[in-house]
């Protein structure tokens, strides 16, 4: 069951959920959240640093996932009054990429919480472009102590 | 389960799985040091053990885990 009274797409409170700062900001929405599952939304700019040849590139996508992984813990932390912990990708397994977005595209990304123990996420991912499954990883993420 | 089933299932999937080389594999073994498990390794370690033995591990449990044996004792003791 979706915890979130609405959609959160103010980019001001989604910076209070994330550690990230631009450029590096690879998330735009929080779309839904429960204790074992978050989905996220991005639209593609232009500005972008991970864009190529109008193009979202492997390691936007990759970013973009793993920052989804952030927003999970970042909103834990922010209903609990805690300011958004740092962390880092600890490793990526299984990453089957079959599309690049382009600009002006809007990605949905859902990530399922699979395991976590010892400040260690393990999530499964899943990256759609108009309903339609463009990415798919396994994802460690790490908090930074 | 008997304790030599468990031994054998867990010693199975560390070779299967994490790599962890036969000659390395004794009760005395140092977790994260012999058998070069990181902290990354242990969440899919939670997996392998609720996989096989359908009990789930917290980061409490291994409060008191440093050798084989030790992990040996904590799967038997949440398994029965």
């Amino acid at each position: 069951m979706n915890l979130l009274k609405e959609k959160i797409t103010d980019s001001d409170i989604i910076l209070k959920l994330i550690p990230q700062r631009a450029p590096m900001i690879m998330v735009d929405s929080l779309l839904y959240y429960d204790a074992a599952k978050v989905i996220s939304g991005l639209t593609v700019t232009g500005k972008n640093i991970f864009v190529d040849n109008d193009k979202l590139t492997e390691p936007g996508l990759i970013e973009h996932m793993a920052q989804t992984v952030a927003l999970y813990t970042g909103y834990h932390f922010y209903i609990n009054n805690l300011q958004a912990p740092e962390g880092y990708i600890g490793a990526i397994k299984g990453v089957e990429i079959s599309k690049l977005p382009s600009v002006g595209n809007q990605l949905e990304t859902e990530v399922v919480i699979l395991q976590e123990i010892m400040d260690v996420t393990l999530v499964k991912g899943t990256t759609r472009l108009d309903g339609e499954i463009i990415m798919t990883a396994q994802m460690k993420t790490v908090l930074k102590k | 389960m008997d304790k030599e089933v468990i031994i054998e299932k867990i010693n199975n999937f560390l070779i299967d799985e994490f790599e962890v080389e036969v000659d390395d594999i004794a009760p005395e073994a140092n977790l994260t040091e012999t058998l070069e498990l990181d902290s990354l390794d242990f969440v899919d370690l939670v997996v392998a053990i609720e996989a096989n033995f359908g009990v789930k591990l917290v980061g409490e449990d291994f409060i008191d885990v440093v050798t084989l044996q030790n992990f040996y004792d904590l799967i038997e003791k949440k398994i029965s």
